[in-house]
């Protein structure tokens, strides 16, 4: 299977792999993944007061195509509102990287880890507030 | 053909796997070539048809994973991808936790935290194993595991609420929703079993490779 430049690209020089504190005020987590194959990502974002993504991390165990995947997904929700970032579609991410059709749920597991990194952030940032009023 | 009817033992998943040993054993003894010498070729390739069946059976069986695929299609049970649920966070978080420790582990060039980590999974699989007996066991016709399986389901089940799919299954009445919920919750555990022979065939990789 012939596999697009970017996607090699990403896959070997993977971006902002890493991790925040999980128990940071200003960081979302968001885990997903399909663990019987044995594919899990992790994805991180750290959030400012205005609501911009300052920083981006993800672990991914998969395959070339997660890895990827969520290596891009980080890149373009970095200087990101949390709004934006959750509008991010999975067939973008599969169109940029020209994701085989077998592949397309590596792209839908990044965009799950967005979104429930943004949630986890929401959910802390409801309860800190509440907290506080 | 159902591999329990054709081995001709009572289906279970705890099966005594000594016996099921000594079955294989048995029929591929009464259907080898060797007793069909001179019989009519038809027949030779009957036996032979048999003997293979009984061998596919015997691998079928002994190997948890699809000897719980086969209860699974006994009892009518969907287990493909499609079927298996959405993995619960807790579940993410510990298959995380392994892969990262296994990671680690091997960067370090650490055998002994292998060998520590293989025997957790393997302790957590002896968990898994018990679980998924009960549930077979609840399918089987006998409603005695009100027990433990079906309480973890419960829980199971409302960790994973809100996430959508469960939710309409919730309006169905309470019988309706206590199957959905227990195939869930034996589905879940086949995923595990599932990545916890993939975790050992991985750390078995990992030891050779550090041998």
């Amino acid at each position: 299977m012939a596999y697009s430049e970017k996607l090699i690209e990403h896959y070997e020089n993977p971006r902002n792999v890493g991790s925040l504190d999980k128990d940071a005020d200003d960081v979302g987590t968001g885990l997903v993944g399909a663990p019987a194959c044995g594919d899990v990502m992790r994805l991180q974002i750290r959030v400012g007061d205005d609501g911009v993504i300052q920083d981006a991390k993800f672990k991914t165990f998969g395959c070339g195509s997660a890895i990827a995947s969520s290596s891009l997904a980080t890149e373009w929700i970095k200087g990101k509102t949390i709004d934006e970032a959750y509008e991010l579609k999975n067939s973008q991410i599969a169109e940029e990287l020209s994701l085989p059709p077998v592949k397309i749920h590596c792209s839908v597991l990044a965009e799950d880890a967005i979104k429930s990194a943004i949630e986890d952030f929401k959910r802390k940032r409801a309860e800190k507030a509440a907290l506080e009023s | 053909m159902d591999p329990f009817e054709l081995l001709q033992i009572p289906p279970s998943f705890d099966l005594d796997l000594n016996a099921l040993s000594a079955r294989h054993r048995e029929l591929s003894r009464a259907l080898h070539p060797d007793r069909y010498v001179g019989a009519p070729s038809a027949e030779r390739r009957q036996a032979l048809g048999r003997a293979i069946s009984v061998n596919e059976a015997w691998r079928r069986l002994k190997e948890p994973v699809s000897r719980a695929e086969a209860l699974c299609e006994r009892y009518g049970v969907p287990y493909g991808e499609r079927a298996e649920p959405k993995a619960s966070p807790d579940w993410l978080m510990e298959v995380m936790e392994l892969r990262e420790a296994l990671a680690e582990a091997r960067r370090a060039r650490d055998i002994a935290r292998v060998e520590q980590l293989t025997r957790d999974v393997k302790a957590a699989r002896e968990a898994t194993l018990e679980r998924l007996t009960a549930h077979f066991r609840a399918l089987s016709g006998g409603h005695v595991a009100e027990d433990s399986a079906a309480k973890d389901s419960a829980a199971d089940g409302a960790v994973e609420r809100g996430r959508g799919e469960e939710d309409s299954a919730a309006d169905g009445g309470a019988s309706a929703l206590r199957g959905a919920v227990s195939h869930e919750a034996l589905l879940r555990e086949l995923g595990k079993l599932r990545y916890y022979r993939r975790f050992m065939d991985e750390a078995g990789a990992t030891l050779d490779e550090l041998a």
